[in-house]
């Protein structure tokens, strides 16, 4: 059983929205890390990360941020709201700890998007964002 | 001074709609509307593609139910190939079967359980902090579990079949593109990586206890709230069976009068017609022969479950029994029956998908056959929601010259209307305040009849739903919105 679990969020339809996924796949080969993709989190995503002992989610961002990419410890404590078209990566670390006991180190890692219309395929400069956010997720998940 | 309300968006639907209720000087509902007013026109951008090609862009009409689409569009893709649904090779047969049932059950715990559930467990004027499934999972934590892996439950299943739980691949003209194996199967009948599917059938059980002891406390609100006579249309098998693939269609009256007799579903255009409101992108379809004020029904569980003489499996049945006897009455009116009606077929599609995964055709391996192509093709079928058409044709070159969609939810667009308005004049009518509370009730209303409403109209973005009051003089006094 693999320990680490990155959850891609996106859609590769929608120009850089695809970002989530584009990082996912590059870590598909990499035996260490359980990878799936998602369009968009469900209630039952809870079930699936209470299984590991650290989670990452990477979703595209539409704020622009100064290294291009934000990476932030999620607590899974407040108020969120549901729809089943949106579920912040907060509430389901949340529903985890409340319906399974388990609180995975969870990380949401943000990487700013620049075009996000119709069309497949990243910006170059969302592209640069995703390398630049690789390494730093490499260089983080190595040093556990 | 009259008034004009607004609901924007309506909550835990899928889709985007709105809901506009106008008072009068004396604060009393004059009229309502339930707007969807978005609109993507998958009819008009299909054409011109290659008709093996539409059972996968179908399905990128929604993201709940692309199964449903890409299973009735294969179904008219067939008769393009040449080959009639009842023609269909046994293996693909079964294994479209499996796939449509194991969608409807996902389809139907996600509704129960995520969207539907706050309304019956904290009531239809709780709190607003209340009114959603996080709360219901910190409030109810076993329910919230079984909840998540009955959904799981029928989604791997999904997946195991097409390859991925939204947006897969099963069919092709004729046909389906891979046999199950012995250890798919497996992976479901043993227990031993998620609960199995005699797990599913108790658990779906016992759901249907927890709506039986909620109408023994709450009949009279289940008789009354958002009731009103209705049309009732869907699809039995030749014997009178509930069909959810592949059957005739029927309708029945307010009162079980027959209105549509057990007809083929490649002749519905000769007993439908489709009107269109200049306030809502969502068409509004009814019976020809009794005209669009009597012509129209609604569809999905408490229809399907109105018209069928019988459910062929044995503990759906027996449930179906005790629906009527509890309920009081042979034809049920009453839309907040729909949820009871939802989980009665939830158990009976755990019953099908129990008897298939034993079925041995199920791991076939003749899953084509070819027939002489045709220009027209028509695929009919019961999805979650109710009663799916496709129907296309194409040119001597296989290209699509003409689309007509009918989703389920657009079946239920006058209904939902016409429930929107009669609770809209019960709670809100002559009353000094509006409340949140007060708006809530409609969305419960709307929220019974589990509208998709992205499916209705093909709507293109975000997706939540509003309500809008109006004065007289049409100013706009409140918007309610959340997302």
């Amino acid at each position: 059983m693999k320990s680490i679990l990155l959850v891609g969020i996106g859609n590769t339809g929608r120009g850089d929205d695809g970002l989530g996924w584009a990082f996912a796949d590059r870590l598909l080969e990499d035996e260490r890390f359980e990878v799936v993709r998602r369009y968009q989190l469900q209630v039952e995503d809870a079930e699936l990360i209470s299984r590991y002992k650290q989670v990452w989610f990477v979703d595209a961002s539409h704020k622009a941020v100064r290294n291009g990419f934000s990476s932030e410890r999620l607590r899974g404590q407040g108020q969120f709201s549901f729809t089943t078209h949106s579920l912040h990566p907060e509430a389901v670390l949340q529903l985890c700890h409340q319906l399974y006991g388990q609180r995975p180190q969870t990380q949401l890692l943000g990487i700013s998007g620049e075009d996000f219309e119709l069309g497949h395929g990243l910006s170059e400069a969302a592209r640069e964002r995703l390398e630049k956010a690789h390494a730093h997720f490499m260089e983080e998940v190595g040093s556990d | 001074m009259s008034k004009k309300i607004i609901i924007d968006p309506v909550t835990r639907v899928e889709g985007h709609g709105r809901v506009t209720i106008h008072l009068d000087d004396a604060g009393k509902v004059e009229k309502t509307y339930f707007h969807i007013v978005e609109f993507r026109g998958f009819e008009r951008f299909i054409q011109g593609h290659p008709y093996w090609e539409v059972p996968v862009l179908v399905q990128r009409l929604c993201g709940i139910c692309p199964v449903s689409h890409h299973l009735a569009a294969s179904k008219a893709i067939d008769q393009l190939a040449g080959i009639d649904p009842e023609a269909l090779p046994g293996p693909a047969n079964a294994l479209r079967r499996l796939l449509h049932y194991a969608q409807i059950f996902q389809s139907h715990a996600l509704h129960f359980f995520y969207l539907a559930s706050p309304d019956l467990l904290y009531g239809v004027d709780a709190p607003e902090l209340k009114r959603n499934v996080m709360a219901v999972a910190m409030d109810n934590k076993e329910l919230a579990r079984k909840g998540i892996l009955m959904r799981k439950f029928g989604q791997e299943l999904i997946q195991a079949i097409a390859g991925k739980k939204i947006h897969g691949l099963t069919c092709l003209p004729g046909g389906v593109h891979k046999a199950l194996t012995l250890e798919e199967i497996t992976y479901f009948l043993d227990g031993k990586s998620i609960p199995d599917v005699d797990t599913m059938i108790a658990w779906s059980l016992e759901i249907l206890d927890f709506i039986k002891e909620y109408h023994a406390k709450h009949q009279s609100f289940m008789d009354h709230f958002a009731s009103l006579p209705s049309g009732h249309l869907g699809m039995v098998s030749e014997k009178g069976d509930l069909e959810l693939y592949h059957g005739v269609m029927r309708a029945i009256d307010a009162e079980g009068r027959v209105t549509l007799k057990d007809v083929s579903t490649d002749s519905y255009q000769d007993y439908f017609s489709e009107h269109v409101e200049r306030w809502s992108y969502m068409k509004f379809p009814y019976l020809k022969h009794l005209g669009l004020e009597k012509g129209w029904n609604r569809v999905g569980p408490l229809a399907r479950i109105n018209i069928c003489d019988r459910i062929p499996t044995p503990l759906a049945e027996r449930e179906r029994h005790l629906f009527f006897a509890l309920s009081g009455v042979s034809v049920n009116n009453h839309t907040m029956y729909t949820h009871w009606a939802r989980l009665i077929e939830l158990l009976h599609c755990a019953e099908l998908i129990k008897d298939l995964l034993h079925n041995p055709e199920i791991l076939g391996t003749n899953l084509v056959r070819e027939g002489t192509p045709r220009k027209e093709g028509i695929g009919i079928l019961e999805a979650p929601r109710g009663t799916l058409i496709h129907h296309y044709e194409v040119d001597d070159n296989g290209m699509i010259t003409r689309c007509n969609l009918i989703v389920s939810t657009t079946h239920n667009n006058e209904a939902m209307n016409r429930t929107v308005n009669r609770v809209a004049g019960e709670v809100i009518s002559e009353q000094g305040t509006i409340t949140e509370g007060m708006l809530n009730q409609v969305e419960v209303a709307i929220r019974a009849y589990d509208p998709c409403l992205s499916c209705a109209t093909q709507a293109l973005g975000k997706m939540p739903l509003q309500v809008e009051l109006y004065g007289p003089g049409n100013e706009l006094l409140k918007t309610v919105s959340s997302s």
